[in-house]
């Protein structure tokens, strides 16, 4: 009687166990995108993209402690909805993709705001250069996919200064102040 | 528009002119023998680079982290090694032309060979660029000192700086195309003072900074932008426009002719680099 009372209190642990385990989400590139703004002369904002990037999420909604963030960008997907402009970009001038071919970002910590907001603060590397930086994130929601799947969908954003990275070409007329939004769809592993 | 202009006044024009101002009054003093003043103005020319790199890019890192960061460094490192040409002779010359030929290289490839490029690729350029500025800076030194003026040299140099500048911002960054156009300038400056204050000779040290600041500038256009690799290619060998043809005679009648007469050679080179440059980029297409 004892053997079995342990085995199923030991059972019931696990199970315990394994429902607050925080979870690991993929994220899914075609319902995701990367999308910065500069300000361009002082009068218009210019928007841009990038294409290609990984990553992911590992979510547990009751302990943001467990919470992490990890983005790999390609640099060399730029997508300024101008050709030239891109190869400009991707120069040695702005992102000089040759040398720098990824940018990423990695999470130290994640704060939960409330239900659906987080901050969360870890390190971001463009061009070799590394910096702390904080995401705003607003969890849109969570749920199953057209194919059973369980996603979870988020958008951050962050103001990042490019000079900080060493990006001064054309500075003051290409604004220092870049926005970055980061939208993703994660898919639960 | 307004910060543009500023920073060209600030980062091409007035680095030429101090340049100027200062290689002027070196070239023109008597207390210094020649051997003496080419180092000073080695270090006016590779200053006046430094001045124009740290004002267009905001800075200079150290520790360089990437290709162009090294420019600065080796151009006063070119003012060093160029001294030590100057005082050294036979086998220990050589191996001083070849440390700094491979210090270059090394400085604009170390981002892509071993590792990113496979080791036999890595060596071959390693090799090649090495052996390209070697045998460059040598023809220039040699040859010029054999067959041209120091002021015909030094508008070759010029000319190819200066259009090397134009192509370089045609070709896809801006940033190293002002570089280029200020370092033109700046030899500019100095083919014009040699012109009314001719020295006997140009020695190994100003050759030798153009050979590796141009030899990196161009590099870093055609491996990390868009220059075209024959444009490139052409106005590097430009300059050895002013080597075709007899020996010059600097104080003969036909001085000024045969200076127009070089200086349009280099001039058709470079054409043809900027011919091939329009072909390949067009650079029409890059307006946005």
């Amino acid at each position: 009687m004892i053997v079995r009372f342990t085995f199923f209190a030991t059972l019931l642990a696990l199970a315990g166990i394994t429902s607050a385990k925080a979870d690991t989400y993929k994220i899914d590139p075609v319902h995701s995108a990367i999308i910065f703004k500069a300000v361009h002369f002082g009068v218009g904002n210019i928007y841009g993209r990038f294409d290609t990037f990984s990553g992911e999420l590992v979510f547990d909604p009751n302990d943001s402690t467990k919470d992490s963030v990890k983005v790999e960008i390609t640099t060399d997907s730029v997508d300024s909805n101008s050709a030239a402009r891109d190869k400009d970009i991707k120069g040695p001038d702005f992102l000089n993709t040759k040398q720098f071919p990824t940018a990423t970002f990695k999470s130290r910590a994640v704060k939960k705001v409330d239900d659906k907001d987080y901050e969360v603060a870890g390190d971001f590397t463009l061009r070799g250069i590394t910096k702390p930086v904080t995401l705003a994130v607003q969890v849109i929601g969570t749920g199953p996919g057209p194919k059973g799947e369980i996603r979870l969908g988020t958008e951050s954003t962050v103001m990042l200064k490019r000079s900080d990275f060493d990006l001064k070409a054309f500075l003051p007329a290409v604004g220092d102040d870049i926005q970055l939004r980061i939208a993703v769809e994660a898919i639960k592993q | 528009m307004g910060s543009l202009i500023g920073q060209g006044i600030v980062g091409i024009a007035l680095p030429a002119l101090l340049a100027l101002v200062l290689n002027g009054l070196v070239l023109r003093s008597s207390a210094l023998t020649e051997s003496r003043k080419w180092p000073l103005i080695g270090l006016i020319v590779a200053g006046g680079f430094a001045f124009s790199y740290s004002v267009i890019v905001g800075g200079i890192a150290f520790p360089p982290r990437e290709a162009t960061h090294w420019l600065p460094f080796i151009t006063i490192g070119a003012v060093v090694f160029g001294t030590m040409l100057q005082f050294t002779s036979g086998v220990a010359r050589s191996i001083v032309r070849l440390i700094a030929a491979l210090v270059t290289a090394w400085t604009v490839l170390q981002s892509q060979i071993f590792g990113r490029w496979p080791l036999l690729i890595s060596l071959e350029w390693l090799v090649a660029v090495t052996l390209i500025l070697f045998a460059t800076s040598r023809l220039i030194e040699r040859g010029g000192a054999a067959h041209s003026t120091p002021t015909e040299i030094l508008l070759g140099m010029a000319l190819a700086a200066g259009f090397g500048g134009i192509a370089l911002f045609l070709g896809g960054s801006a940033v190293l195309g002002q570089i280029c156009g200020a370092f033109g300038l700046v030899l500019a400056g100095l083919t014009v003072l040699t012109f009314f204050l001719p020295p006997a000779h140009l020695g190994p040290i100003v050759p030798l900074v153009y050979v590796l600041a141009l030899g990196s500038l161009l590099l870093n256009g055609s491996l990390f932008s868009d220059l075209p690799w024959p444009t490139s290619g052409l106005l590097w060998i430009a300059p050895f426009g002013v080597l075709i043809g007899p020996p010059a005679m600097p104080l003969g009648k036909n001085r000024n002719v045969r200076l127009l007469l070089r200086g349009l050679i280099v001039l058709v080179v470079i054409g043809l680099a900027l011919v091939a440059l329009f072909l390949i980029v067009q650079p029409n297409s890059n307006e946005y």
